[in-house]
């Protein structure tokens, strides 16, 4: 067991971990308010969604943000652009999710 | 060919597709398709060690061909031999590089699992296939740590296969 093998094994365990965080790439994003489905939108379309009267959020080259919101702590405008499944947005206190997905319809189904 | 090279190599080839019969009836892991025991790659592998290296293609060809005829169908040959073909491919090139056999056999594996994704990818024509990379990378490694010692075990103990 030479430092080589060591290395490569390391590097394969780096690979496990770095596939493991990103998630899928998106190419929608659904938007949910107090719990149920407000709006699923295209990311491939530069728009600006209205939620509801408290929150406002931009979708802007395939990536969507917060971009206005009355919640005291604006925590989910800070929480920036989401473009992956792996994040999502949130606003606590309007009760709005943001979540990048790969599908529209459920998640795809393989086999 | 002479009949001790034709003995080895249908000795090897029976034991590699008895394993992958045996990796078939234990399931691991349900949820997530593709993860096996490995074992059948530790036969390769030991053919790789004790034999040459065209030898043991034939012998993975052999397993591929004869367990997707008997067990599984047309689709399963499909990933098997892509996952088998990149597997050799790296144990292979691992093994002249002079890396340890336990190492081999765990990028083996890997690369086993990778090839099969790659040829799910290919035939479902999708690249969400990709989603189980990491959980089948882990058990690659793992499985691969296992059968790799075994395996290093059977080439030193076991003289000329």
């Amino acid at each position: 067991m030479k430092k080589r093998d060591i290395i490569l094994i390391l590097a394969i365990l780096f690979a496990i971990l770095f596939f493991a965080t990103s998630g899928e790439p998106a190419h929608f994003a659904r938007i949910t308010k107090d719990g149920k489905l407000y709006s699923v939108v295209s990311l491939y379309e530069n728009i600006e969604i209205v939620i509801g009267d408290t929150n406002v959020a931009e979708v802007l080259d395939g990536r969507i943000f917060m971009k206005s919101a009355t919640c005291p702590d604006k925590l989910c405008i800070h929480q920036g652009e989401i473009s992956d499944s792996s994040k999502k947005i949130v606003c606590l206190p309007n009760r709005v999710v943001i979540e990048a997905i790969a599908d529209s319809n459920i998640d795809t189904v393989v086999k | 060919m002479n009949s001790k090279k034709l003995a080895r190599i249908s000795l090897l080839s029976a034991l590699a597709i008895i394993c992958g019969y045996i990796e078939s009836l234990i399931p691991v892991v349900l949820q997530i398709p593709g993860i096996k025991l490995g074992i059948s790659n530790a036969v390769i592998l030991f053919a790789i060690y004790k034999l040459d290296k065209s030898t043991a293609f034939f012998i993975m060809l052999i397993k591929v061909t004869v367990s997707a005829l008997l067990f599984s169908g047309v689709n399963v040959f499909i990933y098997s031999i892509c996952g088998g073909i990149l597997s050799l491919l790296v144990m292979i090139t691992l093994k002249k590089l002079d890396f340890s056999v336990v190492t081999v056999s765990m990028t083996g594996a890997v690369a086993h699992n990778i090839g099969q994704l790659f040829a799910a990818a290919f035939m479902l024509k999708t690249f969400s296939v990709f989603y189980y990379l990491s959980p089948l990378l882990l058990s690659g490694l793992i499985f691969g740590f296992i059968t790799g010692i075994v395996c290093k075990i059977l080439i030193r103990r076991l003289l000329f296969k």
